[in-house]
């Protein structure tokens, strides 16, 4: 018993030594359900965020974050730890703004933009949520059926 | 209409500048003409570069820009594009241009980067790239298009110039050019760096891109069609009917573009000789002429 105790501990040490790590190198990061831009998001890493590596199939890495899988572009990871950016500044009222930017999905400072110029952020809203419903079943099939893209 | 009156002018000039230079003219067409940069005016609202300046220099952090003013610069491009033309609100038409354009998207070199695409209503045919890729043709260039191949083209040279970060550029050129070559970044400081998204759109809206983003774009169109399995060729067919558009001024409205001819020189010696490729016309006509 003892025997498999320490069998078990080495293995658990084991992997998470061998666990690769990398950190995500860009202010905000998508990691989606599939390779590439068409599909949709399983959640959101920001900078200095730190993944671990589940697989690594060619120029894409399959990443681990609170939980979800996903992946991502080799490009927007470091293997060196990286800072988060500070937002350590927020007044109170500024505070207010990214939480309803958030809500919306937006930059707090567009919609002090939008404020500023008395422009309506409507159209923004909508063309991001008519972005959200082409699936990755979607562009495969579209793909597929023009024989173009990953599809030619 | 949300504008005050002073923006309809200067943004229908700011607005034909990206026009002519996206992606049927030679960049840089309304750089010199445009606004000048110690005090821009876009959305009613005059912004002093040199306060903004000052503004950020009493200020305890700054940084370089990058990718989240990117998408500040974006998303302040995309209210400033649709509340002048509507953006279409057919679902189906916005999704298929949409799934054309990822289709450019995935092969370029930021296949998994931030693409929101739109259709927005004008009879001009323009078409809008703010920074980090959000992407917005009118109705009119579709109109204009013969092919899926024909809007891949047009497409891929947009995707191009935010793959590139032309439009950062753009903005970090207007800024230098004014002595501010940082800006603040945190959301703490969300009005001051609203006034710099202004020097942003106002860079992207009205200097536009220069001749050799222009170049550039096309060059990587052809890339990424050929990469894609489009018909090259559509592209410089659309260019050259452009041209022709132009030539006998049937739109009136590309009378005062240069370079055009240049850019189809450059195309077609970028095409390799028998390069085929899809075309659709069909799904093309399936998709955008019910729409019509």
């Amino acid at each position: 018993m003892k025997k498999y105790l320490l069998a078990l501990a080495c293995a658990s040490i084991g992997a998470s030594v061998l666990a690769e790590e990398v950190w995500v190198n860009r202010p905000a990061l998508d990691i989606r359900e599939g390779k590439g831009a068409a599909y949709p998001v399983v959640i959101a890493a920001k900078k200095g965020d730190k993944l671990t590596v589940v697989a690594r199939e060619d120029k894409w890495v399959k990443v681990g974050f609170n939980g979800k899988e996903g992946y991502v572009f080799q490009n927007s990871l470091s293997d060196k730890q990286v800072a988060p950016e500070s937002m350590s500044n927020m007044d109170a009222g500024a505070k207010a703004m990214a939480t309803d930017a958030a809500a919306k999905g937006l930059e707090p400072e567009s919609l002090v933009y939008a404020k500023n110029h008395n422009l309506s952020d409507d159209g923004l809203e909508r063309m991001k949520a008519m972005r959200k419903l082409v699936t990755g079943k979607d562009f495969e099939q579209f793909e597929s059926e023009g024989k173009v893209g990953t599809a030619k | 209409m949300k504008y005050p009156s002073r923006f309809v002018s200067t943004s229908f000039l700011a607005i034909c500048g990206l026009v002519l230079t996206i992606p049927f003219n030679m960049g840089g067409c309304a750089s010199d003409g445009g606004a000048g940069l110690g005090s821009i005016g876009i959305g009613g609202t005059s912004v002093d570069i040199g306060r903004a300046a000052s503004g950020m220099e009493k200020m305890g952090h700054s940084a370089n820009m990058k990718e989240r003013d990117e998408n500040v610069m974006g998303e302040s491009v995309v209210m400033a594009v649709t509340n002048q033309y509507p953006l279409n609100t057919d679902p189906a038409l916005n999704k298929y241009v949409t799934l054309v354009g990822l289709t450019i998207a995935s092969v370029t070199e930021n296949p998994d980067g931030n693409y929101v695409f739109g259709v927005v209503e004008s009879d001009k045919v323009n078409a809008f790239t703010g920074p980090n890729g959000y992407i917005m043709i009118t109705t009119a260039t579709l109109k204009f298009c013969r092919s899926e191949a024909e809007l891949a083209g047009v497409l891929a040279h947009e995707v191009s110039h935010s793959v590139h970060h032309d439009g950062l550029k753009a903005a970090k050129d207007s800024l230098g050019k004014a002595g501010l070559t940082e800006v603040a970044t945190s959301v703490g400081d969300a009005q001051q760096f609203s006034s710099l998204a202004d020097a942003g759109v106002d860079a992207v809206l009205i200097k536009g891109y220069d001749r050799d983003q222009e170049i550039k774009a096309d060059k990587s169109a052809i890339k990424y069609l050929i990469a894609a399995g489009y018909d090259p060729n559509a592209y410089k067919t659309f260019l050259t009917r452009v041209k022709d558009m132009q030539s006998s001024n049937q739109a009136g409205f590309f009378s005062t573009h240069p370079g055009l001819e240049q850019r189809i020189s450059a195309v077609s010696t970028q095409i390799p000789q028998g390069q085929t490729g899809a075309v659709l016309k069909a799904r093309f006509e399936k998709n955008v002429k019910r729409a019509k």
